[in-house]
């Protein structure tokens, strides 16, 4: 009871401090260099986890832009990374849970919050069942905090784990790749080819896992290309 | 000379998948003209590779056992372009670009030997492999091929879907997927028709897949769940589907199947396997006959392309290595062999940016370190 009292104190104060240091329109920048971990204890392989779909302007999130990505301006406002269900999930940071199973985020069928004190939230989406914590409760880095799942219930459509990284008033993700220090060159050569979606008017630009841009919930799609490579064959 | 170059090079690009909100009478091919010209292309060439007695190194300890070393050169100036392609020949690696915002979006190209940047064509489609059609959605957002010899535009009866064409050019196949819920459980039609949309017809229907690669002109890769007799969805599995005959061979099963990829002739397969909980062995990387008689399990994990009928290029996934490197398994011998000593020749590769030239001698990469595109020559190809 006494630590429940203390962690909803902590929070208090954490949840004041950020919201006296930023505004839904300021979101903090993205740090210098990467300040969190990757959410696996193991290291990557075919019987552990691999990426499976960048953040950003991914060919998926753009033919899903009007609808799965939709209100995420048509990115992908996370990082999947593949893994079998029941892979143990740790915290990438030292932080605070801040909510469970909170479904008006999405990434269900069970998702977790975890704000961080240097500004950012984490957020996993797509676990296995509710995470055994609760809100308010301190978490370290490397803790283990949930377990991977599936977002179509089965175990073997396409388990996997959604990373977001956003802001304290979660109305912003970043791109978890500026955030996690791991050799993500090497990561990407085991599993589904990168691939993002090329605006011909534009052609260089968000082209990489690197390039990508800030997701601002609400906003209008970024990404609603008039000449796409490839093409969108089902427009 | 050059426009002929340009309509050419046109023709042969392979594996790009669309258009620029094409029409049905495209403006020719414009002279091709120099864009950017690329700083002095340096080359590394190693000194010396290390020579490992014995036919399996440790992959993990491996060095170069092949002469001459491969050769780095560098081809772009730095931030140009992503996702290369290669001309058929393999003379040229052209990619997607507007170098500035006076320029025009097109295929570029550049030598494999290194120079000057040029415009190929400021009509970015996907072409068949004869280099004589190409694929695109219409005004009208029909699914449309053109024959660039004749002029003649053909309905593709494939419902919005993306066709892609047979090694011969002269046949189409395309996946529906239908329905919703799982992706695993969703319907897929797989179907084909002649180039010119005629003699369309449904060849199989897999649930969590559809039509995965061309073996030949007559055979394909499918991979999916087919629905047993007793109305059981079975596990899903890699299939190869005579369109001739009808027969269906069964290659690998698993619920993870990835990455699936025939060699060029067709065959030898590669696939991949990740996170199969119900039998873990099968998880790894895989190279089977296309006939389903001879298998082999690589020991290592990674990116893997074809560098000709039997032989496999591989990127070891070695996160926190200074370099990457690259590793040859010949499914003929089932020997492994390492092609580059990091010491000797270090290059990273951006985000798994790499492709292969059709003649197996080159690689063409991003590099993850100035992220211009470079090329590495590759010994031993024309065995």
């Amino acid at each position: 009871m006494l630590a429940l009292l203390l962690a909803l104190v902590a929070m208090a104060a954490i949840t004041t401090r950020h919201a006296a240091a930023q505004g839904p329109t300021d979101p903090p920048p993205p740090p210098e260099e990467p300040i969190y971990g990757l959410p696996f204890a193991e290291p990557p392989g075919p019987d552990t986890w691999n990426v499976t779909q960048w953040y950003g302007n991914t060919r998926f999130a753009y033919l899903m832009r009007r609808t799965f990505y939709g209100n995420g301006q048509g990115l992908h406002f996370g990082l999947d990374l593949g893994a079998p269900c029941g892979t143990e999930v740790i915290a990438i940071g030292d932080g605070i849970v801040t909510k469970i199973d909170a479904m008006e985020h999405g990434s269900g069928p069970h998702n977790l919050m975890i704000d961080h004190p240097e500004g950012y939230s984490s957020f996993y989406g797509h676990l296995l069942e509710p995470p055994r914590l609760y809100i308010g409760q301190e978490v370290h880095r490397g803790d283990v905090i949930a377990l991977t799942g599936d977002p179509d219930l089965t175990c073997d459509s396409r388990p996997h784990l959604h990373l977001e990284i956003r802001n304290h008033w979660y109305n912003y993700a970043y791109n978890p790749v500026e955030f996690i220090d791991a050799d993500w060159d090497s990561l990407a050569l085991f599993g589904p080819r990168s691939s993002f979606s090329r605006d011909l008017d534009n052609p260089r630009r968000w082209v990489t896992p690197y390039d990508q841009p800030m997701t601002d919930f609400g906003g209008e799609l970024l990404n609603n290309y008039l000449n796409a490579w490839p093409p969108d064959y089902s427009r | 000379m050059m426009r002929r170059l340009a309509a050419l090079l046109l023709l042969l690009v392979l594996t790009a998948c669309g258009v620029q909100a094409a029409g049905n009478d495209p403006p020719a091919p414009p002279p091709a003209q120099p864009a950017a010209e690329v700083a002095a292309a340096p080359s590394m060439a190693p000194a010396q590779i290390a020579t490992v007695p014995g036919a399996t190194p440790s992959l993990a300890t491996a060095t170069a056992t092949v002469e001459p070393a491969p050769v780095l050169t560098r081809l772009t100036e730095p931030g140009c372009c992503v996702q290369p392609m290669w001309s058929p020949d393999g003379r040229m690696v052209l990619f997607i670009d507007r170098p500035d915002a006076t320029a025009p979006t097109g295929i570029y190209g550049v030598s494999v030997e290194g120079g000057p940047v040029q415009l190929i064509t400021e009509r970015v489609a996907k072409t068949s492999p004869d280099g004589r059609y190409i694929v695109y959605l219409n005004e009208s957002a029909q699914v449309v091929v053109e024959d660039l010899q004749t002029g003649e535009v053909w309905l593709i009866p494939s419902d919005r879907r993306e066709p892609h064409f047979s090694p011969n050019s002269q046949r189409l196949v395309w996946t529906a997927e239908t329905g919703s819920g799982a992706f695993s459980q969703r319907p897929s039609i797989v179907s084909v028709s002649e180039v010119n949309g005629q003699n369309a017809r449904e060849v199989i229907t897999v649930y969590g897949g559809g039509f995965v690669g061309w073996l030949d002109d007559d055979r394909m890769l499918v991979q999916g769940r087919i629905e047993e007799s007793n109305g059981v969805l079975a596990e899903e599995a890699l299939y190869a589907i005579d369109l001739l005959s009808g027969d269906m061979d069964q290659l690998a099963v698993s619920d993870r199947l990835r990455s699936v990829q025939p060699a060029p002739g067709g065959e030898w397969v590669f696939y991949a396997i990740a996170f199969d909980t119900d039998d873990p062995t099968r998880n790894g990387m895989w190279v089977v006959r296309a006939d389903g008689s001879e298998r082999h399990k690589l020991d290592v994990v990674g990116a893997a392309q074809w560098q000709d009928g039997s032989r496999l290029l591989i990127i070891p996934m070695e996160p926190g290595a200074p370099s990457h490197r690259v590793l040859r398994f010949d499914a003929e011998t089932g020997e492994m062999e390492a092609i580059t000593d990091p010491a000797q020749t270090p290059f990273r590769i951006l985000s798994g940016d790499w492709q292969v030239s059709p003649t197996g001698e080159h690689i063409v990469f991003v590099s993850a370190e100035d992220l211009s595109l470079w090329v590495m020559t590759l010994p031993g190809a024309d065995r």
